[in-house]
């Protein structure tokens, strides 16, 4: 039954049976007053029994461009004020401000704060979501208390845009053939926060201004337009990759890099 | 909920290094447009659909038979509205025009309907009694920068796509009547030559200071700026012209400083793509219509078909 389309108001079709005990999961809405459930979602269904057959979990693959956070959720977020100990983050344009609280980070005291400015993107955790309140963010991992992963994304690497269910078929699906794709034409490091941003870097990304050594006379000076080039490419590949086939793949690929 | 967007450090500094290296970040060339898709309607005249890029626009001309100015009894009405609603971009709001949002609406009024595109003493149908009132409503849907351009474009192919009906004029002026579209061919309007709007945008990845005293000129001009281009950019100009090599409108409100020479060197450079995109437009109505005189077998209703 799994990968049949769904849309709202149709019959789900799954078994009522009593014994068998149901998780409803995105897209599915339990009436309150009859206990009833319902799809609120279109797109495609998802139904996992567990093996003994007492179990099942229910919900609907869909796409959208409006994220809700979620406790556990790993998300790319844009610093873009202070209020307190808090940095205000946007996890989307046009959305309600996360807080990212300056303890929620590994090794935070009151004296060593982490110093993020403005502009700048963190890669955290959701810790806690509820609709009432506003959402918080950590950057530590909870099982182990250290960074995990977690913390600042640094400047030279590119952020772009995806749709909400390509972000989690890059971080969820392990057989996704993206990114294996990519992987033989360059070299890079990715964050992918399900939120649909995306970082991404590629060899060394692009220097920064900081960081940029005076060459000494006479020696060469390490071009980087080749990273910087090869950085843009996989971003182009990645975002045109939501709208193809699968056979459409490789000529898309071969078109972006096809100048580096 | 912020209404304003804000740009990752990332996407800046990416932006500018590209800059430098000569590449955009959606790898056009500096004098690149985006390809525009057009869809035309089939049923009805003068609807168009455009997507240029992420940019999308819906436009609609309409005609109306009303009562003429009394200074000016043998000219038509034609106005043009822009709803730029919070639905193109959440930045917008839909209650009150932001100054940005009258900035648009007024450069596309000028370059169309200041400079006389549409001839308005072919509107006019009994001197100081009737004439038509062409509107034209441009409703953008969705926003990736660059909305004067798309709207001026999208404005005159609906121009070009829209047809009247035809009308009689009885009882020696004094009643007319006008004849539905099933029953005489609809008449196209005339108009007088086709604007172009192009904006440049530009960057300064050097030093401002430098740029303000006028030492270097190594200012970067992009044509067609997207979303990130758009929010980054230190200034921008809008250069109106039409294939006859006139020069409507030159707009440029504040930002950074150019020089004359710059821009003699856009003007020169938009040419080009003027000459492209009039051509585009001319090409897609010929088709269109090309496509209606056969499905309908209007060669039927010509004066030398054999019945």
């Amino acid at each position: 039954m799994s990968g049949d389309l769904i849309i709202p108001g149709d019959f789900l079709p799954i078994d009522t049976d009593s014994s068998i005990k149901t998780t409803i999961g995105p897209g599915i809405y339990k009436n309150p007053q009859t206990q009833s459930i319902l799809p609120t979602n279109a797109g495609l269904i998802n139904i996992q029994k567990s093996k003994a057959g007492t179990n099942q979990l229910v919900y609907i693959e869909s796409n959208s461009k409006r994220y809700t956070p979620q406790t556990n959720d790993f998300v790319i977020g844009i610093v873009t004020g202070v209020i307190g100990e808090s940095y205000k983050v946007q996890l989307q344009d046009f959305s309600p401000a996360v807080l990212l609280s300056m303890m929620a980070f590994p090794n935070a005291t009151k004296k060593n704060r982490p110093n993020l400015k403005i502009g700048q993107a963190v890669y955290a955790r959701v810790s806690e979501a509820i609709p009432e309140i506003e959402t918080e963010l950590e950057c530590i991992d909870p099982t182990t208390g250290k960074e995990g992963g977690f913390g600042l994304l640094d400047e030279s690497g590119y952020i772009f845009e995806v749709n909400l269910n390509f972000a989690r078929e890059l971080l969820f699906n392990a057989n996704s053939i993206f990114l294996e794709k990519l992987a033989s034409k360059c070299k890079f490091e990715i964050a992918v926060g399900i939120n649909g941003k995306v970082w991404i870097k590629c060899g060394e990304g692009i220097k920064i201004e900081k960081d940029r050594v005076v060459p000494e006379e006479g020696k060469p000076v390490r071009d980087n337009t080749r990273d910087l080039k090869s950085t843009l490419a996989a971003a182009g590949f990645l975002v045109k990759c939501q709208k193809l086939r699968v056979d459409q793949i490789d000529a898309e690929l071969q078109k972006q890099f096809k100048n580096i | 909920m912020s209404r304003n967007t804000e740009i990752s450090t990332n996407e800046r500094t990416y932006f500018i290094e590209a800059l430098k290296c000569g590449l955009r970040l959606d790898s056009r060339r500096f004098d690149e447009i985006r390809e525009p898709q057009i869809s035309l309607s089939k049923t009805e005249f003068g609807y168009v659909e455009l997507d240029w890029g992420l940019t999308k626009l819906a436009v609609r001309v309409s005609a109306q038979i009303g009562k003429p100015y009394e200074d000016r009894p043998f000219e038509g009405l034609f106005q043009i509205n822009c709803e730029i609603s919070s639905m193109a971009w959440a930045h917008f709001d839909n209650s009150k025009n932001s100054n940005e949002e009258i900035l648009i609406a007024r450069i596309i009024e000028k370059a169309i309907r200041r400079s006389n595109s549409l001839d308005l003493e072919a509107l006019c149908i009994i001197a100081g009694e009737k004439v038509w009132n062409i509107t034209v409503d441009l409703n953008f849907l969705n926003f990736d920068g660059n909305f004067v351009d798309v709207g001026c474009f999208g404005a005159m192919l609906a121009l070009h796509h829209f047809k009247k009906p035809d009308i009689s004029i009885v009882n020696g002026g004094e009643d007319i009547i006008v004849h539905d579209i099933d029953e005489r061919q609809p008449v196209p309007l005339s108009i007088l030559h086709v604007p172009i709007c192009l904006t440049y945008s530009f960057y300064n990845p050097g030093n401002k200071e430098s740029n303000l005293k006028g030492e270097d000129d190594d200012e970067i001009y992009l044509l067609d700026a997207n979303l990130i281009e758009e929010q980054v950019r230190e200034g921008s100009i809008v250069v109106t012209l039409n294939k006859n090599r006139e020069l409507i409108q030159l707009s440029k409100n504040g930002g950074i400083p150019i020089s004359a020479n710059v821009l003699l060197d856009l003007s020169f450079k938009s040419m080009k793509i003027v000459d492209e995109l009039t051509e585009l437009i001319k090409k897609v109505i010929s088709k269109h219509e090309k496509e209606r005189y056969e499905e309908l077998n209007l060669k039927m209703l010509e004066v030398g078909a054999d019945r």
